[in-house]
């Protein structure tokens, strides 16, 4: 193997069969180390919430990928396949474009009035301040489902939170509801959550993503889609029925409905597959 | 109990009744490994191998389950370098199959040497012009690709979801698949046809002897094309039999018949080539060496059925049930030709691992015959159900199959 | 593979199957003198180990035509070894300066490829740890390593004496080179003096003229393996067991007797 080994010979068998041995060997190695060290950057830069986004939305099943633009009727039935950024999807450009262009940033003419909410589908949403703050929440689905949480995680104070990224958690008994950051920037408060509003963030300019958020209309025909899945996923009449047409939701569906696979349930409304 | 180790939304039997599945298998794998205690411990006299037989069970075995782990190396290398996506569904599975596959034939083969402690020497000392050796290289090789393959399956588990360096190490493997995919299928190439090589240089076994095509005899690419032939069928059964026994259908109708079909054109033409190289064997071969082939269909066991079964029943057949489109949509004619292809693989290695030692060579010989020792068969067993057992791990806490969710109903779900 | 064309020696051997009677005198001088190890007595009958195995067949007469025929079978020492190029740890090997093809016990690593390649079915594979019975360990021979289980092992035209033979010749100061004459223990022991040892290279060695003997033979020829063992026997019919079996059916009579070296 080594030409110090015992009768090793310098000929072209030895040349062609080790030379191509060591030739894989060293691409393996190479590229196992090219995966290592790509992983200690990403770790560095903390890019974990990203990637962990980027993996999970590439696991969720067709119906959870819905394009933005299925609910606003301009391209019923695209199915997304850009992790929902739409700022970097030609797609968007061109469909919002056709249909009157209205896209949201966090400052200047096009931002959010105050009190207006945009969505994220992981079931948050923003609500924009006077200040240029905003404050998060859950959405009344969740919150429904989840019912009492036993334990709320919030990011504190100064902590960065990332569009796409893991940054709260709701836990009931052994559930655990991984909440994702609807946009990035830094938080400034906490609020509580029998109060509706998990945490405040100031938003990072030019990188929080805003426009990549359901807007009212979007959202109103989102909501019904959701609750049509939820219907379809309890399977108990009882509750289904109230679900369907928009009726008042139950204030602690879990309870109501102990049998059913909440687990799947809770993954699916918090993209988390 | 374990549903944090479950993948979210798959529907797993209890705890209880998978303890139980494990039960038997492990029972068996217990079995193997005191065998092969016993077998490390007395040394192979615990065979009913001899000086003869110097080859039994265990090679054959070897020979059988690389072949049909091929389809590790070659659905990555359609999935991954053909982009033909929709092998992605079985490819989780294939890669573990080839794991099992590979791991359990070197733990096999760690047993059949005389020194397992000396097989570093097959590196150190190796003998570049053997077959056995290029076997050896590539399939250590392939087994570190092999596991490497199968990290990021595991990383993908739930619980260590949470664990940064876990999920970002997963996205990076994952994005480099494609080197992985490409190396395997280098390798394998080679050790699956190195491996049909190590029987046709046998110059002194005329049985086995084949003629040469550049520095390979031609078993070298008749082993490649009907290992490629059986990958795909073995996995399309396999998968078929996970998800008859958990009830549930893990991949799209289409894939079934797809994985078919790449064995149909495989086998099709592995059958033409095992032809042409039968015509060439009797007809120029081996009169050159003083044999007729007659000679060697003439005793109890191996009769011309031999000859005859490799080359219809297990050629043609299933590489015409596999060519026909409309059987292929029939789950019946699928399983059929799958399990021919499958089957006529392992007879293959069997036909040339035992009949090769079997047959006299020497005009005073004696036609010989072996069975196996429990020791034997207790090994392979111990190997199948370690298989069955990582198998069964696998699918209860990986998600395997990412379509799985997605078909099944979803209502009544509880 | 470095040597070039026909330096250094080709011992060989012939052995006349005419004067063979199948005593086995060989094989029990080549166990002792080898530390040839003793199998247990409940070993099955293909487990043993011989290196030098006397098999048994007849010339295919009718009675009253009919005798018996013994063929000793050594390691061939085949010029062109099947068993060389498959061991995959090297442990096979070809001197150039004798033609023996040497095995490297220290070295195997029991994968049996090499039995699987030969054709005269000359190797023999340890499957037990090397015993003797009580009393017959004070015979070993010193120059001769026994051999481990798990590996395999053949004649190797008694190497030890060779070894031997060549320490005498330095010992009397005669060049390194030099082919030194020695004989094998079977040779020495064959009670009718029925096998004949020497360099094939040599005009002088009685191997030189055997070769071109009318009576000379050898196993499977056609293979191509180029065996350093020549059979002798006047019987035509005797001389067909050489070839293949349907080839010895057939009647064929393409025994030839020229190029001691197969090569
Ligand atoms: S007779 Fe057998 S063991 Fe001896 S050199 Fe020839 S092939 Fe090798
Ligand atoms: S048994 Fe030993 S000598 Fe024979 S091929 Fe294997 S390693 Fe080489």
């Amino acid at each position: 193997m080594l030409p110090s080994a015992y009768e090793f010979h310098w000929d072209a068998g030895h040349l062609v069969f080790l030379g191509i041995f060591y030739g894989v060997l060293m691409v393996v190695l190479a590229t196992l180390a090219r995966a290592a060290i790509r992983s200690r950057r990403d770790l560095r830069r903390r890019r974990e919430g990203d990637i962990a986004w980027h993996e999970a939305f590439a696991d969720l099943t067709e119906e959870r990928r819905h394009c933005r633009h299925a609910f606003d009727g301009a391209a019923s039935g695209r199915v997304c396949d850009h992790g929902f950024a739409c700022d970097t999807c030609a797609g968007h450009a061109r469909l919002a474009a056709a249909g009157g262009g209205d896209v949201v940033v966090a400052r200047g003419p096009r931002a959010p009035r105050a009190g207006e909410r945009l969505h994220h589908r992981g079931h948050t949403w923003v609500e924009a301040r006077a200040d240029g703050t905003f404050d998060v929440g859950v959405d009344d689905i969740l919150r429904s489902c989840v019912g009492r949480p036993d334990r709320v995680t919030v990011p504190g104070p100064g902590e960065r939170v990332q569009a796409g990224a893991p940054a709260a958690e709701l836990q009931r008994g052994r559930l655990r509801a991984r909440l994702v950051a609807p946009l990035t920037g830094t938080v400034v408060a906490t609020g509580d959550y029998e109060g509706g509003r998990l945490y405040r963030v100031r938003p990072l300019d030019g990188e929080c993503r805003l426009e990549n958020l359901l807007r009212p209309a979007e959202a109103q025909v989102w909501r019904l889609r959701e609750l049509e899945m939820l219907q379809a996923r309890l399977g108990a009449p009882g509750a289904a029925t109230a679900l369907a047409d928009g009726g008042e939701l139950v204030a602690d569906l879990m309870r109501a409905c102990p049998a059913a696979d909440w687990d799947a349930i809770i993954g699916d409304l918090c993209l988390e597959p | 109990m374990d549903h944090h180790l479950i993948p979210r939304g798959l529907d797993r039997a209890p705890l209880s009744r998978f303890l139980l599945w494990l039960l038997p298998w492990l029972a068996l794998s217990v079995w193997g490994g005191w065998a092969a205690v016993a077998l490390f411990r007395d040394g192979l006299y615990h065979t009913n191998m001899d000086n003869r037989f110097a080859f039994g069970l265990w090679i054959i075995f070897d020979l059988a389950v690389i072949a049909l782990g091929a389809g590790a190396f070659f659905l990555g290398f359609l999935t991954y370098l053909m982009r033909r996506h929709e092998f992605r569904q079985v490819l989780n599975t294939a890669v573990i199959v080839g794991f099992v596959c590979y791991s359990g034939a070197i733990a096999t083969l760690a047993i059949d040497v005389g020194q397992p402690i000396r097989a570093w020497f097959a590196f150190w000392h190796a003998n570049v012009h053997s077959m056995l050796t290029e076997v050896t290289f590539c399939i250590t090789c392939y087994l570190v690709v092999l596991a490497i393959e199968y990290l990021p399956i595991v990383l993908k588990n739930r619980s260590l979801r949470p664990v940064k360096g876990a999920l970002v190490l997963e996205a990076n493997l994952h994005r480099l698949m494609i080197v992985f995919a490409g190396v395997g299928a280098f390798l394998s190439f080679f050790h699956q046809g190195s491996l049909g090589g190590m029987f046709g240089v046998l110059n002194g076994r005329p049985f086995a002897f084949r003629e040469g095509v550049g520095i390979w005899p031609s078993t070298f690419f008749l082993f490649i094309l009907s290992a490629i032939a059986a990958g795909p069928s073995f996995i399309m059964l396999i998968v078929m039999t996970v998800s008859r026994l958990s009830g549930k259908r893990l991949v799209d109708q289409f894939v079934y018949a797809r994985l078919g079909r790449i064995s149909g054109i495989l086998m099709a033409a592995y059958a033409l080539a095992k032809l042409a190289d039968t015509v060439v064997w009797i007809f120029v071969t081996l009169p050159g060496l003083g044999f007729d082939a007659a000679e060697f269909y003439r005793h109890e066991l191996f009769g011309t059925w031999v000859l005859f079964l490799e080359l219809t029943v297990f050629g043609l057949l299933p590489a015409t049930i596999l060519l026909n489109r409309r059987r292929l949509e029939d789950r019946r004619w699928l399983v059929a030709g799958a399990v021919l292809t499958c089957l006529g693989v392992s007879f293959n290695r069997f036909v040339f691992t035992l009949q090769t030692l079997s047959v006299p060579t020497m005009s005073f010989d004696r036609f010989m015959i072996y069975w196996p020792s429990w020791q034997e068969w207790a090994v392979v067993a111990g190997v199948v159900a370690y298989g069955v057992l990582l198998y069964s791990f696998s699918f209860r806490y990986l998600n395997l199959f990412p379509r799985e969710r997605e078909l099944q109903p979803t209502v009544g779900r509880s | 593979m470095h040597a070039t064309e026909n330096t250094g020696a080709r011992y060989a051997m012939a052995i006349d199957l005419d004067k063979c009677t199948g005593c086995g005198a060989c094989m029990v001088a080549c166990a002792v003198e080898n530390n040839v190890a003793v199998p247990p007595p409940a070993a099955a009958a293909n487990r043993g180990l011989t290196w030098m195995a006397v098999h048994r067949t007849d010339n295919g007469q009718e009675w009253p035509a009919h005798r018996p025929v013994f063929i000793p079978i050594p390691c061939q020492q085949c010029e062109h070894a099947p068993c060389i190029h498959v061991c995959p740890v090297t442990a096979v090997q070809l001197d150039e300066s004798t033609g023996i093809v040497g095995q490297v016990p220290a070295r195997c690593m029991g994968c049996r490829y090499c039995m699987a390649a030969c054709p005269y079915h000359a190797r023999y594979f340890n499957y037990f740890d090397p015993t003797w019975p009580e009393g017959l360990e004070e015979t070993l021979n010193p120059d001769v390593a026994p051999r481990m289980r798990g590996v395999a092992e053949k004649c190797n035209f008694c190497h030890g004496r060779l070894d031997r033979a060549r320490e005498r010749a330095a010992a009397e100061g005669r060049p390194a080179d030099e082919v030194v004459a020695y004989v094998p223990a079977c040779v020495e022991a064959c009670p009718h003096g029925a096998i004949t040892f020497g360099d094939s290279r040599d005009p002088a060695s009685p191997m030189a003229q055997l070769a071109r003997d009318p009576r000379a033979f050898r196993l499977l020829e056609a293979l191509g393996t180029g065996p350093k063992v020549t059979y002798l026997s006047a019987d035509p019919a005797v001389r067909r067991v050489g070839l293949s079996r349907l080839d010895m059916v057939r009647g064929a009579t393409a025994v030839t007797a020229d190029g001691a070296e197969g090569a």
